[in-house]
């Protein structure tokens, strides 16, 4: 059993009128299966509107499937018995840096999950400072959240994340408001997390932080269109245009050279340039 | 004359409180001809504070803006009519569409000026079709059943209804797909020439700056510390990442091919640029 499983998912929205009664339905996930192994790095893409938002909010219960099912570590989201068990190993991080951090101080900000769990206060000492030692903010612990950078507030809101010790994190565009210094060093801890044993999830509109992923995962109009490798997919072309997506720079270049397809990385790349 | 001009532009949020924060510091510039230019800068460097002092939204703590050789931080000029010739978009402007109908939305902003309606009418359709957007496909359709990219075509079709003499964006791109991105790209290009105004647009995507801008201000802490050309700029690599940014990813490559190949040269900024250069350059070796 994988650790999550997506059974043939179907996620409507209900329309409504003035009313208040249901007038109509928008299906935005329609009929998806996938599973994501524990420890693995999954990248999700897909034009705007495909689903992927949606997607991620139904992998931790925030949606429940309107028919199929979700469940982590065999537990299904739509059991309500087991919701908060699935949220605490299952945690999100939002692209808007300013609209998730609750609290003006930034350690209380990444206190406040393992508060609402329940989890005594030592133990929450322990994890807060563990969370901002691992997103390299430690430093930064009794400062006010306001002081701080988009790249240093989505560095808190991952801590935040990492502080309910989940075996899973879900980012949705982590780094779609941050400036080059904050994308990398977002995308940095990602693959720490990662390489630690986090299960990563990351939806993004870079084709160069895909890259980055065990899998990528492409939706169209609410439907798998592939979950390939990064190198089987971007050795496909006529996918990529079909998907509404683009080559990752490193990829296109190697494309217009006639490099080897096998080259994925600067490092190849340039190796390959200089032979 | 000048189209637009700052003097010593300086803008303090909550003085003498806390979290009192100096956002621009003794800005200075002056732009001649209608053009594009790209502004750059870390997170909080004042990028969207400089732009809202451009059309008037926030009094400066000193110093002064000229529009068209007039000033209009002197408590004098109306500024509603500030507004109405530098059309701004903001981030995200997508959620700002409020009205039942795309076109709804976009004749909004002329039918306040107090335009006849057969003129507003004209606008509206030129506006849409300017963003790329087919009129008598969108008009009647409730813009909350666009795309992202198509949203964001129509947010940014309302501020050119008002037929501004300056637009300014503010991270056009931001969170579009990569086909929507391109498609946005290619219409801030066409909407440049095709009007022949001066854009103004603000972004993280320093190939996107690259691609577009004739002139790129660098912004760090308040200051813009860098003005010249996308060429220009990006040839200084480390300063930039020194204050948080970076180069597009044609010039990194291209850095790191020279480190090892000293007589590799290349002022490309794409990709296809980049790969004519390589190609030459590989050519050369063969021969020799
Ligand atoms: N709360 C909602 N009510 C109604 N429809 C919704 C709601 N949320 C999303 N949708 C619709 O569901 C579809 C999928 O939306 P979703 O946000 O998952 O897309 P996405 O792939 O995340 O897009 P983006 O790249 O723009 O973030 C879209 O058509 C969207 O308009
Ligand atoms: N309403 C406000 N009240 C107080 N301080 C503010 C306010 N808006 C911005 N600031 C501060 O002013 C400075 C400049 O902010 P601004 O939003 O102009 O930066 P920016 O370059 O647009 O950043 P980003 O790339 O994150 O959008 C920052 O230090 C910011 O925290
Ligand atoms: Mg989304
Ligand atoms: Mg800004």
């Amino acid at each position: 059993m994988a650790f999550i499983e997506v059974k043939n998912l179907i996620l409507e929205f209900a329309k409504y009128d003035d009313a208040g009664k249901p007038v109509s339905s928008k299906r935005a996930l329609d009929g998806v299966s996938l599973d994501i192994e524990k420890g693995s790095f999954v990248a999700v893409v897909g034009m705007n509107g495909s689903g992927k938002s949606t997607l991620a909010k139904c992998l931790n219960g925030l949606l429940l499937p309107t028919e199929g099912s979700v469940t982590v570590d065999g537990m299904s989201t739509a059991d309500d018995e087991h919701i908060w068990d699935i949220r605490s190993r299952v945690g999100m991080v939002f692209q808007n840096p300013d609209n998730q951090l609750v609290s003006s101080i930034v350690e209380d900000d990444v206190a406040f999950g393992p508060e609402n769990l329940g989890i005594e206060p030592d133990e929450i000492r322990r994890r807060v400072d563990d969370a901002l030692r691992k997103v390299g903010m430690y430093d930064k612990k009794d400062k006010g959240a306001h002081m701080l950078s988009g790249g240093q507030k989505q560095r808190i809101a991952i801590a935040g994340a990492v502080a309910m010790r989940p075996d899973c994190i879900v980012f949705d565009e982590p780094t779609a408001m941050l400036d080059p210094a904050g994308r990398k060093s977002v995308m940095e801890i990602i693959e720490e997390l990662n390489s630690e044993g986090i299960t990563v999830v990351l939806i993004t509109h870079f084709m160069e932080e895909a890259l980055e992923a065990d899998r990528v995962i492409v939706l169209r109009t609410g439907q798998l269109l592939a979950d390939r490798s990064p190198k089987e997919l971007f050795a496909d072309a006529e996918l990529v245009r079909e998907a509404g997506l683009e080559m990752p720079p490193v990829i296109e270049l190697r494309d217009r050279l006639g490099l080897d397809k096998s080259i994925m990385s600067k490092d190849e790349l340039v190796d390959a340039c200089l032979l | 004359m000048s189209i637009i001009e700052t003097k010593d532009l300086t803008y303090v949020y909550n003085p003498e409180m806390p979290g009192e924060t100096r956002a621009l510091d003794a800005v200075s510039f002056s732009v001649e001809e209608p053009c594009i230019i790209g502004i750059i800068g870390h997170t909080g460097s004042g990028k969207s504070t400089l732009l809202q002092h451009l059309n008037g939204l926030i009094k400066p703590s000193s110093g002064d803006v000229y529009i068209g050789g007039e000033c209009i931080t002197d408590g004098r000029k109306n500024l509603a009519d500030v507004r109405r010739k530098i059309g701004l978009v903001f981030q995200y402007p997508e959620y700002q569409l409020f009205d039942e109908t795309v076109a709804g939305d976009v004749v909004f902003g002329p039918k306040n000026l107090g335009i006849a309606d057969d003129e507003v009418d004209d606008r509206v359709r030129r506006a849409i079709e300017m963003v790329g957007l087919d009129y008598d496909e969108v008009a009647e359709m409730s813009p909350f059943e666009l795309s992202g990219g198509m949203k964001r075509r129509a947010a940014i079709a309302g501020v050119i209804a008002m037929e501004p003499e300056i637009l300014m964006l503010d991270e056009p791109t931001a969170g579009l797909d990569p086909a929507a991105h391109k498609d946005i790209i290619d219409m801030i290009k066409k909407v440049q020439s095709e009007m022949n105004l001066l854009i103004i647009f603000v972004s993280h995507n320093m190939s996107d700056i690259a691609e577009l801008s004739d002139r790129v201000f660098v912004m760090k802490d308040g200051r813009i510390v860098m003005d010249g050309s996308p060429e220009d700029v990006f040839s200084r690599g480390d300063e930039l990442r020194e204050m948080g940014l970076s180069v597009p990813p044609a010039k990194e490559i291209a850095g790191r091919i020279k480190e090892r190949a000293p007589k590799f040269e290349s002022k490309a900024l794409s990709i296809e640029g980049l790969a004519e250069d390589i190609q030459k350059f590989r050519n050369i070796k063969e021969k020799a």
